[in-house]
C-alpha cells in the first residue's frame, strides 16, 4: 500500500467524515487529502458546513455535547479520533473567522503560549526567536516589535487577525486551518493574510486548508478545492480544473456568484 | 449606556414617573450616610481615631465609659480573610465540576441547588454551627491541631467551648461558597464562544484549557472574592451565635472573638443605658458602610471589567 515517504508527505486524510449536530445531518461522507505544502480551499455557501468541518478535523466538536463525528481524521498519518485530541492538536495551527487573540495576555505571550504549552522550546532565547520568527512571518513584526509587551486590544481588528495568524505559525504546524480568516477583515490585510498563507505552503511546506465563502479567494490561493453545498461534497479536484470545467451545474452557478 | 437614545417627547412623562423610584433608593444610601455619620459623631469627638485602634469596652451609665472597636474590626477582618481562604478553591472546584466536568442534567441540578443555597436565611447557617460545626470543630479538628502544631501562633491557645474566629470563619465560607460562585459561574459561562475555541486549539491538555478559561475571568474572580469578603464581613445573626462574642484580643483562631456586625445585634439593646455606647456602635456601623462601599465598589468594577475584556474580541 501506502510507502512511508508517502505517509509524511500526506498531512492530512479525511475518509467517509459524517457529523451530526443533534438531530441533524451537517457534513456527509467527506473524503479528501491535502499534502504538504499544497493549499486546498473549502468553499461553498454559507450554511454547507464548512466550519464544521474544520471543527472536526481538529476535535473542537467535542466541546459540543450535541455533535456526533463518524469517520476517520488523519494527522500525519495518526488518526485524530483515537489519539489524545491535545496532543493530535499539537501539529495544527488554527486562525479563526474573527480575531480571538488572547484579551488577557500580552503580545508576546499571546504568541509564545502555546509552544511553550506544548513544549516546543527548550530555552528563553529560543522561544524569543520563535516569537520573532512567528510575528515577521505574519508580517506584523514591524508593527508590533516595540509593544510586544501590550495587550492586543491595541491592536486593529487586521492586526489582531495577522497575529493569531502568528500564534498558529509559532506552533511550526505540520497542517494549517484557517475558517474564513479573511471575511471580518479589510482588503489590505485580507491581501497580506493570503500572501503568508501561500508563502507558508511553499517555503515551511505546511499543509494549508482554508475555508472561503468567495470563489475568488479559492482561486487565488489554493492547488485544489472542494466544493460543499449542504453538507455535501459537490466537486473536488484541482483549482484549475474546477474553475475552467466545472462539472457540477451547482459548482458552476457558485463560482457566477449566483448561490 | 452612554449611547442610549433619548426617548420621544410624549414618553418623556412617563419616563419623569419614574424618576422618584429610582431616587429613592440613591437617597436611602446617601441618608444611610449621614445619619450614620450624625449619630456616631459624638463618639468620635469624645474618643477621635483612637476609637478604631483601641481595645478597651467600659461601658459606664454615669459617664461617657471607655470604648475601643479595635478587637471587633480585627475579628471582622479575621474572619471573612478566613472565609475568603476557604472559599476561593472550594468554589474554583465547584465551578469547575459543574461547568465542565458533570452532565447537563446533573449541572442544572447543582448549580440549581447552589443558587438556592446562596438565597436560604443565614439564620439557619448559625443554627446547624452551632449544633454541629463547632462541637465537631472543636472535638476533632482543634484540639487535634492544637496538639501537633500549637507553635504556630495562630494556633497557639487550648480550645475552649469551640466557639471561636475560626467557627466563624468557616461558617461564614459555608455562607460565601455559593454567592461567589453564581457570581465567577456568571463569567465563566459567558466566555465568547470564540476565545474558548483558541483556548482548546492552543491547549496541551484539558487541564491547561481550564486554566486559560480561568485566567480569562481573574478580575472577575478577584472581583467575586471582593464581594464575598464583604459579604462575610457584614453577615451577623449567624456569626453572634458561633463567635463567642469576646474582646479578648488574641492572635489565635481558636479563641472567641467579636465582629463589628456581631457586636452591635448583641449591645444594641443595652445601648440605651449607657450615654455613648449606642454612638460607638453606630460609629461601628459607619466603618462598616465605607469598608463595604469600597469592597463592593472595586468587586463590581473588577467584575465588569472581566466583561468587557472578553467582550473586547
Amino acid at each position: 500500500m501506502t510507502s512511508t515517504s508517502l505517509e509524511l508527505e500526506r498531512a492530512l486524510e479525511v475518509k467517509g467524515l459524517n457529523v451530526w449536530l443533534g438531530e441533524k445531518q451537517i457534513l456527509h461522507n467527506i473524503t479528501f487529502k491535502v499534502n504538504r505544502g499544497e493549499i486546498l480551499a473549502i468553499m461553498g455557501p454559507s450554511g454547507s458546513g464548512k466550519s464544521t468541518l474544520l471543527r472536526a478535523i481538529s476535535r473542537l466538536l467535542d466541546h459540543r455535547t450535541d455533535a456526533r463525528v463518524r469517520g476517520e481524521v488523519l494527522i500525519n498519518g495518526i488518526n485524530v479520533y483515537t489519539t489524545n485530541p491535545y496532543k493530535a492538536r499539537k501539529y495544527i495551527g488554527i486562525v479563526f473567522q474573527n480575531p480571538n487573540p488572547f484579551p488577557h495576555m500580552t503580545i508576546y505571550d499571546n504568541i509564545a503560549v502555546g509552544p511553550k504549552l506544548h513544549k516546543l522550546v527548550r530555552s528563553k532565547t529560543e522561544l524569543d526567536n520563535l516569537v520573532r520568527w512567528a510575528l515577521k512571518s505574519a508580517m506584523l513584526w514591524d508593527d508590533v516589535k516595540e509593544k510586544l509587551n501590550s495587550y492586543p486590544a491595541e491592536l486593529s481588528g487586521g492586526q489582531q487577525q495577522r497575529l493569531c495568524l502568528a500564534r498558529a505559525l509559532a506552533m511550526r504546524p505540520k497542517l494549517l486551518l484557517l475558517d474564513e480568516p479573511t471575511a471580518n477583515i479589510d482588503p489590505v490585510n485580507a491581501k497580506k493574510i493570503e500572501n503568508i498563507v501561500k508563502k507558508m505552503s511553499r517555503e515551511e511546506s505546511v499543509a494549508v486548508v482554508i475555508v472561503t465563502h468567495t470563489p475568488a479567494q479559492a482561486m487565488r490561493i489554493s492547488d485544489k478545492v472542494l466544493f460543499l453545498f449542504n453538507g455535501k461534497t459537490i466537486e473536488y479536484g484541482p483549482t484549475q480544473v474546477v474553475a475552467s470545467n466545472p462539472d457540477h451545474d451547482l459548482t458552476q452557478s457558485f463560482l457566477r456568484g449566483e448561490i | 449606556m452612554d449611547n442610549s437614545v433619548p426617548p420621544p417627547r410624549e414618553d418623556k412623562i412617563f419616563l419623569y414617573s419614574l424618576l422618584p423610584f429610582a431616587s429613592v433608593i440613591i437617597a436611602a444610601l446617601i441618608l444611610l450616610g449621614i445619619i450614620l455619620l450624625d449619630t456616631s459623631l459624638p463618639a468620635l469627638k469624645e474618643y477621635g481615631i483612637g476609637l478604631f485602634m483601641r481595645n478597651v469596652w467600659k461601658p459606664r451609665e454615669d459617664g461617657p465609659g471607655e470604648y475601643g472597636l479595635l478587637a471587633p474590626i480585627i475579628g471582622t477582618l479575621e474572619t471573612a480573610i478566613i472565609a475568603v481562604i476557604i472559599a476561593l478553591p472550594m468554589s474554583l472546584s465547584l465551578l469547575i465540576l459543574t461547568e465542565e466536568m458533570m452532565p447537563n442534567k446533573w449541572r442544572d441540578l447543582v448549580s440549581t441547588l447552589i443558587d438556592v443555597m446562596a438565597g436560604l436565611p443565614t439564620i439557619l447557617y448559625g443554627l446547624w454551627g452551632i449544633e454541629v460545626l463547632i462541637p465537631f470543630l472543636r472535638d476533632h479538628f482543634m484540639s487535634f491541631l492544637h496538639e501537633k502544631i500549637g507553635f504556630i501562633p495562630l494556633l497557639s491557645c487550648q480550645p475552649l467551648s469551640g466557639s471561636s474566629i475560626l467557627a466563624a470563619g468557616m461558617l461564614l465560607s459555608i455562607m460565601i461558597i455559593p454567592f461567589i460562585y453564581v457570581i465567577i459561574r456568571e463569567s465563566y459561562s459567558t466566555i465568547p464562544q470564540s476565545l474558548v475555541e483558541a483556548a482548546i486549539a492552543y491547549s496541551s491538555g484539558w487541564r491547561h484549557y481550564v486554566k486559560f478559561k480561568i485566567g480569562l475571568i481573574k478580575p472577575a474572580l478577584l472581583g467575586g472574592l471582593l464581594l464575598g469578603f464583604g459579604r462575610a464581613a457584614g453577615e451577623t445573626v449567624a456569626v453572634a451565635l458561633v463567635i463567642g462574642n469576646s474582646f479578648h484580643l488574641s492572635s489565635c483562631i481558636f479563641a472567641p472573638g467579636y465582629t463589628i456586625s456581631s457586636l452591635i445585634a448583641n449591645q444594641f439593646a443595652n445601648s440605651m443605658y449607657y450615654p455613648l455606647m449606642s454612638s460607638v456602635l453606630f460609629a461601628g456601623g459607619l466603618f462598616l458602610l465605607s469598608t463595604g462601599l469600597a469592597l463592593n465598589y472595586a468587586g463590581v468594577k473588577l467584575i465588569r471589567r472581566s466583561r468587557k475584556l472578553c467582550q473586547a474580541v
